[in-house]
C-alpha cells in the first residue's frame, strides 16, 4: 500500500471512532506523518482522547496516557530509581514516557516543572536522568490536551514550549446529527472495535515518504512570505519563529501525501498554515487567554487571503 | 431598465440610507454652486464644463457609494467579556455576494465608544475581518443593536451610511484595578509552582523536595535529606483543604457606587484566587458557592457585571 | 506619516490646474514663476513652510493685499487677480506640512484655478487640462479614500479592483459630464469667454500704414488670425481668395498712408458704392482672433456691407458700433478679445466704382531711372488696361521675391527695382503702383490676405497669409493688379508642419464650434433630434441627422477613447513574477473558467478545484485534473509542452455531460 491509500484507510477507519471530524483528523494523521506533535485545544468532552488513542491504535503504537494534575511530578512521567529491598539496589522504573504514544491530558494543570519535562524529552527525543541518557522510542508522539476555558488550569504552556508542537487543532462540538448517530450506535467502547492498519514500521514508512516530497523554491519562498507577513502584521506582539517555518513545511510535506504527490503546492502550505501557525503568534490585542485563539486563527487566515501565492 | 431604475429609486427612499457630505464635500458643494452661478451669469460654456463634471462627480459618487454598502453582510466577533476601562476588540467579518466592497467603515451604533473599523478591500472571493478597537465605560450588559456600515468611496465627498441590525449582548466586567496586583506579586518570593496553592512549609503533605533557592527561609530547610544529599532541600507541602472566602455585593440599582463595590469585590476575588482560595459571592439573593480557577473567576466576573441589571445570577 | 503616492497625485493635480491658467498668458510673471518653484520643492520633498502656520498666512495676507490693490488700480483683471492668489494659495499649501488636510485643501484650490481657467482660456486646450484635472483630482481623493480614516495603508492588500472601479467611475464621470454639459440648460443668450490667449504679443499684417524698407524678416506666421464662414459656401479646400482690409492712395516715396477721418460710428456700415444689378453678393460670418491685432475689418473682394459688429470679452459679447474711414477701410470702435461681424461683398473685383481721389496719380520725387523703367517696360502698350496688364506680367517675370528686408536705405523703390531686384508684396505693389501713375493710371496698394483654407465648416487665414497688391482705376472700375510672383503671394510653412496645423485646427474648430458656441440653440436642434430620432423617416429628420451625426460619433469615439485610456491606465499591470512557464496555463484555466461563466469567487484554483470537487460540480473532474497537472508542472518539475496545454484546456471547454444538479 503506498501512502496516500495508507493515510485514506486509516483515515476511514479513524473516521468511524471519531464521527464527523473529517478535517481533524486527516490534521492529526498528517501530523503524525510530519513526525510532529500534537496539541488538542478543546473543552472536555468532545472526543479529544479518543482520536488520540484511535491515532496510536491504528498503528499499533504503544500507548500511555497521563492525567496531568497540579500535584503530577516529572518523575511521575519520566520515572525514577526505585529502591529495590531485596537485591539492595537501586532499579530505574521507566514513567509512561517510554511509549510510543503519550497522550497528556489536561497539560496545563500541572505544575511547569512537570510541563517542561515531558516537553524537554519530546524534544531531544530522550530522557537524562540521574546522569543516564536513556532513549525514546520510535516512532514517538506526544498528543497533548488542553481545556482552554478554565484558563489553563492555572499553568499556561509557555510561548516556547507551545513551539514544540507541530500543530494546533480543536475539536469543536459535534454537529447534531452525528451526535444523534453517536447516540444511536451505543457503542460504549468504540475503540474496541478498531483494527489497527499496521505496525509502528507502517507509520516509519509514511514519515519517510513525507520526507521524500519535494519543496519548489517558489514554495519554499511562500512559506517564508507568509512567516514574514505575521511578524510584519499591525496585531501581532511576536511573529513565528524559523522553527515555525521548518514546522510549516513539513507539516505540508506530509500533507502532500494525502493527494498522492510528491511535491508540495501552494494549496499544502494553505491548508496547514492555521494548525501549525496559529498557536504560536503571540498578539497584541488587550484581552489575552481564550480569545487570542479565535483571533490568532482570524489572524493567519487575514494573513493567508493577503500574502499572493506563486502563481 | 425600468424596474432597475424603480428599485433604485426605491432605495433611495429606503431610511435605512444616510448620505453625509463630508467637510471636504460642503466645501466642494459650495464651489459647484458657484461655478453654477457663475456659469449661469456669464453663459461661459467652459463654466458649464467644469459644471457639468462637477456635476457628474456627484452623482457618480452616490452611485458607486450605493454599490458599496447596497451588497454587504456583517457578523459581529464579540470576544467573550471585556473589561471596562479597557480597551478591547471587536471584530466584524463583512462579506459579499459578488463583486467587491470599497473604503468600508464599520462602527457600532450604540454609545460604546468605538473607533470604528476600516476595509479597504472587501471581495466576494471570501470574509473579511476587521478589528475595532472599543472601550466600555461602565461594567454590565451591554445591549449592541445595530452596527453602522459606511464608506466614502469613491472621492470622499460623500459618506453614505447604512444601519444593519445586528443583535448582540456584550458583557462588561468591572473595572480591574492594576496597581493591586503589582503589590501582591511583589510579596511572593517563592519561585516555582507556590502560587498554585502549595503552602510554604507548614504540616501538609510532603509533596516534593526541591533544592534552596537563594532568599529562601532557612526554616523550611529538610536538614536531614540535606545532609544525605550534600546540599540544602527544602520540603514542598501540598495543602490539602483550601481556605474559602465569599463575597457579598448588595446589589441597589446599577449607580457608581454599586459600580466601584463590584470593581472591589472583583479585584478582591481575583487575588484571593491568585493566593489559593476558594471564592464564593453573593449578590442580592443570587449564590455563587466558593471555587477556584480561571473559568470560577469568569463565572464571579459575569455575576459581577450583572449585578444590579435584574437578572443578576 | 509619509504617503508619497498620493502627495504626487496631488502635486500633479495642482500642476495640471496651474497649467490650465498658465497657457492663457494672462497671469503675472511673479506667479508664473513661484509655482513651479514651489513644485519642485514639494517634489523634492522640502516644505519650508511646515509649522510656520502664523508666518505663513501674514505673508499670503500680504501678497491676496498686493494682488488686490492691483486690481483695484485697474492694472490687472479682478478674475486674474483672482486666479494668481489661489494659485499661490496653492504654492503654499505645496511647501507645507503633507497632511490628508492639505491634500484637500491643494485639491480644492486646484478646483478653484482651473475655473479660473475656464474663464481666461478659452483653447481647446483647455479641455486637455479640465480632462486631466479630473482624472487627477479624483485619483487622488479615491487614493485619500482607500487608505482609510487613518491614512495607514494595509500591506498586501490587492488593490487591483479598487483601481478597476474607480477607473469605472472616472469614466462614468467623463461621460456623464459631457452628457450633463449638452443637457444642461442655458438660461442665457449672452455667451462670456476668452476665446484663444493673445498669447506672446499679436501677430498682425494690418497697420497703419505701409513703410517700405526697414530690417528683419517679414515671418510665416501660421497663427490663425481671423476665420469666416461663408455663404453661399464655395466648398473648395483651400480659398485663395483676397481679403480687403485698407486702401492707400498717398506715397511719399517711402511710405503709404491715408488720410481720411473717421465717420461717426454707426451699427452698420454701406459702402457708397452704386449698386449694380446681376451681381453675385457673398455673405460673410468674420471672427477677428485676438490674434489679429488690429481694428480694421477684412472683407472678401469687394466689400459691400458691414454690420452685426460685436466685441467678445470677459464681460460677454457686446454689440459695437463701426466706422468708416474714407480711404475705405471700416474700423471696429471697441477693443475685445474676438471682434466679430458679418460682411456682405461683391466678388466682382471691378464692381468698386468710386471715382478717384487727386491723391491717386500724385507722385513723389522720383529716381529718373524709375520713369525710364516705365517706359521700357510699358512697350507697344497703349490702352490703360494693356499698360496695366503689361506692368503686372513683367514686374513678376523680372523680379524675385524674397522674405529678406532690405535695411534702412535711401530710396527703397529704387533699391527694389535696381539694387536686390528682389523684394516682398509691399515692394512689389508700390512699384506698380508707381509705375501706373507715371502713366498717369489713379493707382492705389491695397493691404489685407489672400488665402483661407477649410477647417471644418469655417475658412481659417493666418498671420502669414497676409499680403499687398495694387489696384488701378481703369475703364471707370477699380481693378486689381498683382504683381507679386506666384510663389510669394501666400507664404505658406512646410508640408508637415502646415498637415500638423490643419490637424490642430480641425480639432480646435470643432472644439469651438460644438463647445464654446455651444448655446441654447444648439440644445433646442439637440433636443428636436432626440425627439424626431425614433419616427427617423422624414426627411428633414433624416438631413438633420445627417448634419448632426458626425458630430455624435465624434463625441462618441472622443469618449470612448478616454474610457479606453482611462482603463489602460488603471488596470492592473501583469505579475511581473509569472514567469514560470507554468504560469501561462493557469492563467489560461482561469480565463477559460471565467469564460464559461464559472465564478471561483477569487479562490485560488486548488481550492476551487477541491470545492468542485466536493460539491460534484459536473466541471469537477476535469478541472481536478487539469489543475493536478498545472501543479505538477509549476511545482513538481513536470514540465508540460504546449500541445498538452491544448489539449488540457480543451477538455474545460468541452460542455459537461447532463448536470447531476
Amino acid at each position: 500500500m503506498n501512502a496516500t491509500d495508507l493515510l485514506k484507510t486509516t483515515h476511514a477507519r479513524l473516521g468511524e471512532v471519531v464521527l464527523g471530524k473529517p478535517l481533524q483528523a486527516k490534521l492529526a494523521l498528517t501530523c503524525l506523518a510530519a513526525r510532529g506533535h500534537l496539541l488538542l485545544e478543546d473543552v472536555p468532552g468532545v472526543g479529544k482522547t479518543t482520536l488520540a488513542e484511535g491515532l496510536a491504535r491504528a498503528f499499533s503504537l504503544s500507548c500511555a496516557r497521563v492525567q496531568f494534575t497540579a500535584d503530577l511530578l516529572p518523575s511521575d512521567i519520566l520515572g525514577a530509581q526505585v529502591f529495590l529491598q531485596q537485591q539492595g539496589t537501586f532499579e530505574f522504573r521507566p514513567g509512561p514516557i517510554f511509549h510510543q504514544v503519550v497522550l497528556a491530558d489536561e497539560l496545563n494543570r500541572a505544575p511547569p516543572r512537570t510541563q517542561s519535562a515531558l516537553l524537554e524529552a519530546m524534544a531531544q527525543g530522550q530522557v537524562s536522568l540521574d546522569g543516564v541518557t536513556r532513549p525514546l522510542p520510535t516512532p514517538f508522539v506526544v498528543i497533548a490536551t488542553q481545556n482552554p476555558l478554565d484558563l489553563a488550569g492555572t499553568y499556561p504552556l509557555p510561548d516556547s514550549q507551545l513551539d514544540r508542537f507541530l500543530m494546533r487543532l480543536s475539536l469543536g462540538h459535534l454537529a447534531p446529527q452525528f451526535e444523534a448517530e453517536l447516540l444511536v450506535s451505543r457503542r460504549s467502547e468504540p475503540l474496541q472495535a478498531f483494527s489497527p492498519v499496521g505496525g509502528p514500521d507502517v507509520l516509519s514508512s509514511l514519515q519517510r515518504a513525507a520526507d521524500a516530497v519535494r519543496v519548489d523554491r517558489d514554495v519554499a519562498d511562500y512559506a517564508v512570505r507568509l512567516a514574514t507577513a505575521t511578524r510584519a502584521h499591525g496585531d501581532v506582539e511576536r511573529g513565528v519563529s524559523t522553527r515555525a517555518v521548518l514546522a510549516l513545511m513539513a507539516a505540508a510535506r506530509a500533507w502532500a501525501l494525502w493527494e498522492a504527490r510528491d511535491f508540495v503546492t501552494p494549496g499544502d502550505v494553505r491548508a496547514v498554515l492555521t494548525a501549525t501557525v496559529a498557536h504560536r503568534l503571540l498578539l497584541k490585542s488587550a484581552v489575552q487567554g481564550a480569545f487570542s485563539r479565535d483571533e490568532a486563527a482570524h489572524l493567519v487566515e487575514e494573513i493567508s487571503r493577503r500574502v499572493d501565492a506563486p502563481r | 431598465m425600468l424596474r432597475a431604475a424603480v428599485a433604485t429609486l426605491r432605495r433611495w427612499m429606503n431610511p435605512d440610507r444616510v448620505l453625509r457630505v463630508t467637510p471636504m464635500g460642503r466645501v466642494y458643494l459650495v464651489l459647484t454652486l458657484g461655478v453654477g452661478v457663475g456659469a449661469l451669469n456669464t453663459g461661459n460654456n467652459l463654466l458649464y464644463l467644469v459644471l457639468a463634471f462637477l456635476l457628474s462627480s456627484i452623482i457618480v459618487s452616490g452611485v458607486l457609494s450605493e454599490r458599496v454598502v447596497r451588497d454587504l453582510t456583517v457578523r459581529r466577533l464579540l470576544p467573550d467579556g471585556a473589561f471596562a476601562h479597557e480597551p478591547f476588540p471587536i471584530r466584524y467579518e463583512l462579506r459579499r455576494r459578488r463583486g467587491h466592497a470599497f473604503a468600508v467603515a464599520v462602527r457600532e451604533a450604540s454609545t460604546l465608544m468605538n473607533a470604528g473599523a476600516f476595509a479597504a478591500v472587501v471581495s466576494a472571493a471570501g470574509p473579511t475581518v476587521v478589528r475595532a478597537t472599543a472601550l466600555a465605560p461602565r461594567r454590565g450588559p451591554w445591549a449592541l443593536a445595530a452596527v453602522e456600515v459606511s464608506t466614502t468611496f469613491p472621492f470622499g465627498i460623500f459618506e453614505k451610511k447604512r444601519t444593519i441590525a445586528l443583535a448582540d449582548t456584550l458583557l462588561v466586567y468591572p473595572r480591574r484595578g492594576f496597581a493591586c496586583e503589582v503589590s501582591t506579586a511583589g510579596q511572593r518570593q517563592v519561585p516555582g509552582d507556590a502560587s498554585s496553592g502549595a503552602a510554604r512549609g507548614g504540616t501538609a503533605d510532603v509533596a516534593d523536595l526541591r533544592e534552596l533557592v537563594p532568599g529562601e527561609d532557612a526554616r523550611r530547610v529538610h536538614w536531614r535529606r540535606s545532609a544525605a544529599l550534600g546540599k540544602p532541600v527544602v520540603v514542598v507541602r501540598e495543602r490539602e483543604e483550601r481556605r474559602q472566602h465569599v463575597l457579598r455585593v448588595d446589589p441597589t440599582t446599577p449607580s457608581e457606587a454599586l459600580d466601584s463595590a463590584c470593581e472591589a469585590a472583583a479585584g478582591q476575588a481575583r487575588r484571593l484566587l491568585a493566593d489559593g482560595w476558594s471564592v464564593g459571592l453573593e449578590v442580592g439573593g443570587a449564590r455563587l458557592r466558593p471555587g477556584s480557577g480561571a473559568l470560577h473567576e469568569r463565572r464571579l466576573l459575569a455575576a459581577l457585571a450583572l449585578a444590579g441589571y435584574g437578572d443578576a445570577g | 506619516m509619509s504617503r508619497p503616492l498620493e502627495t504626487l497625485a496631488r502635486d500633479v493635480t495642482a500642476s495640471i490646474a496651474f497649467g490650465a491658467v498658465a497657457v492663457s498668458g494672462s497671469v503675472p510673471g511673479p506667479v508664473l514663476l513661484a509655482f513651479p518653484v514651489a513644485l519642485g520643492l514639494s517634489l523634492r520633498g522640502v516644505r519650508p513652510l511646515a509649522g510656520r502656520r502664523s508666518a505663513s498666512v501674514v505673508l499670503l495676507l500680504a501678497v491676496a493685499a498686493a494682488l488686490f490693490g492691483w486690481a483695484t488700480f485697474g492694472r490687472l483683471e479682478l478674475i486674474v487677480a483672482a486666479v494668481a492668489f489661489a494659485v499661490l494659495v496653492n504654492c503654499h499649501r505645496l511647501v507645507a506640512e503633507p497632511s490628508p488636510q492639505t491634500t484637500r485643501q491643494v485639491l480644492l484650490t486646484s478646483l478653484l484655478v482651473i475655473t479660473g481657467g475656464a474663464v481666461l482660456v478659452g483653447d481647446v486646450r483647455f479641455a486637455l487640462f479640465v480632462f486631466g484635472f479630473i482624472v487627477a483630482a479624483s485619483w487622488t481623493m479615491a487614493r485619500m479614500v482607500l487608505d482609510g480614516p487613518e491614512g495607514r495603508r494595509e500591506p498586501g492588500i490587492d488593490e487591483a479592483p479598487a483601481r478597476r472601479q474607480v477607473a469605472y467611475g472616472l469614466g462614468l464621470t467623463l461621460a456623464l459630464g459631457v452628457v450633463l454639459f449638452v443637457v444642461f440648460p442655458r438660461l442665457s443668450w449672452n455667451q462670456a469667454m476668452a476665446r484663444a490667449p493673445p498669447g506672446l504679443g499679436g501677430v498682425t499684417g494690418m497697420s497703419e500704414s505701409v513703410r517700405l524698407g526697414g530690417g528683419g524678416d517679414i515671418k510665416t506666421n501660421p497663427r490663425v488670425v481671423f476665420r469666416v464662414s461663408l455663404d453661399p459656401d464655395p466648398l473648395t479646400e483651400s480659398l485663395e481668395a483676397y481679403w480687403v482690409g485698407r486702401h492707400f492712395t498717398r506715397f511719399d516715396g517711402r511710405q503709404w498712408s491715408s488720410t481720411g477721418t473717421a465717420q461717426p460710428p454707426t451699427r452698420r456700415v454701406l459702402m457708397p458704392f452704386p449698386r449694380r444689378r446681376g451681381a453675385r453678393s457673398v455673405k460673410q460670418d468674420i471672427v477677428l482672433s485676438s490674434a489679429y491685432g488690429s481694428r480694421t475689418l477684412v472683407a472678401l473682394d469687394v466689400p459691400m456691407h458691414f454690420l452685426n459688429g460685436r466685441s467678445v470679452g470677459l464681460g460677454g459679447a457686446v454689440p459695437m458700433n463701426l466706422s468708416r474711414v474714407p480711404d475705405d477701410q471700416v474700423l471696429a470702435m471697441l477693443e475685445g478679445n474676438e471682434i466679430g461681424y458679418e460682411a456682405i461683398s461683391v466678388d466682382e473685383p471691378s464692381f468698386d466704382t468710386s471715382a478717384p481721389p487727386a491723391s491717386a496719380t500724385e507722385l513723389p520725387a522720383l529716381d529718373p531711372r524709375v520713369r525710364a523703367l516705365a517706359v521700357e517696360l510699358k512697350g507697344p502698350a497703349k490702352a490703360p488696361l494693356d499698360v496695366a496688364t503689361r506692368f503686372e506680367r513683367e514686374l513678376t517675370r523680372r523680379y524675385a521675391y524674397t522674405l529678406a528686408l532690405p535695411g534702412e536705405v535711401d530710396d527703397p523703390l529704387v533699391d527694389f527695382l535696381f539694387v536686390r531686384r528682389a523684394g516682398h508684396c509691399e515692394d512689389f505693389a508700390t512699384a506698380l503702383a508707381v509705375l501706373l501713375r507715371i502713366e498717369g493710371i489713379p493707382s492705389r496698394v491695397t493691404t489685407g490676405f489672400l488665402g483661407g483654407q477649410r477647417a471644418g465648416a469655417r475658412y481659417h487665414v493666418r498671420a502669414g497669409d497676409a499680403h499687398a497688391w495694387t489696384e488701378a482705376y481703369v475703364d471707370g472700375a477699380w481693378r486689381r493688379f498683382d504683381a507679386t510672383p506666384e510663389a510669394g503671394r501666400s507664404a505658406s510653412p512646410p508640408a508637415w508642419l502646415s498637415a500638423a496645423i490643419v490637424a490642430y485646427e480641425t480639432v480646435e474648430e470643432w472644439w469651438r464650434l460644438r463647445v464654446l458656441d455651444y448655446s441654447v440653440r444648439d440644445q433646442f436642434a439637440f433636443v428636436r433630434d432626440v425627439l424626431r430620432w425614433p419616427s427617423g423617416t422624414d426627411e428633414a429628420g433624416e438631413a438633420r441627422g445627417a448634419s448632426l451625426t458626425p458630430t455624435g460619433r465624434g463625441a462618441l469615439v472622443v469618449s470612448l477613447a478616454t474610457v479606453a485610456l482611462l482603463a489602460l491606465l488603471f488596470l492592473p499591470r501583469r505579475r511581473g513574477r509569472g514567469t514560470h512557464p507554468a504560469s501561462g496555463l493557469l492563467d489560461a484555466i482561469e480565463a477559460t473558467l471565467r469564460a464559461r461563466g464559472v465564478d471561483t469567487g477569487g479562490k485560488p484554483l486548488e481550492e476551487f478545484s477541491q470545492s468542485l470537487t466536493a460539491t460534484n460540480h459536473p466541471l469537477g473532474p476535469a478541472l481536478a485534473h487539469v489543475t493536478r497537472r498545472y501543479l505538477e508542472a509549476r511545482f513538481g518539475a513536470r514540465p508540460l509542452g504546449p500541445r498538452e496545454q491544448r489539449a488540457l484546456l480543451a477538455t474545460l471547454e468541452t460542455p459537461p455531460g447532463p448536470s447531476a444538479g
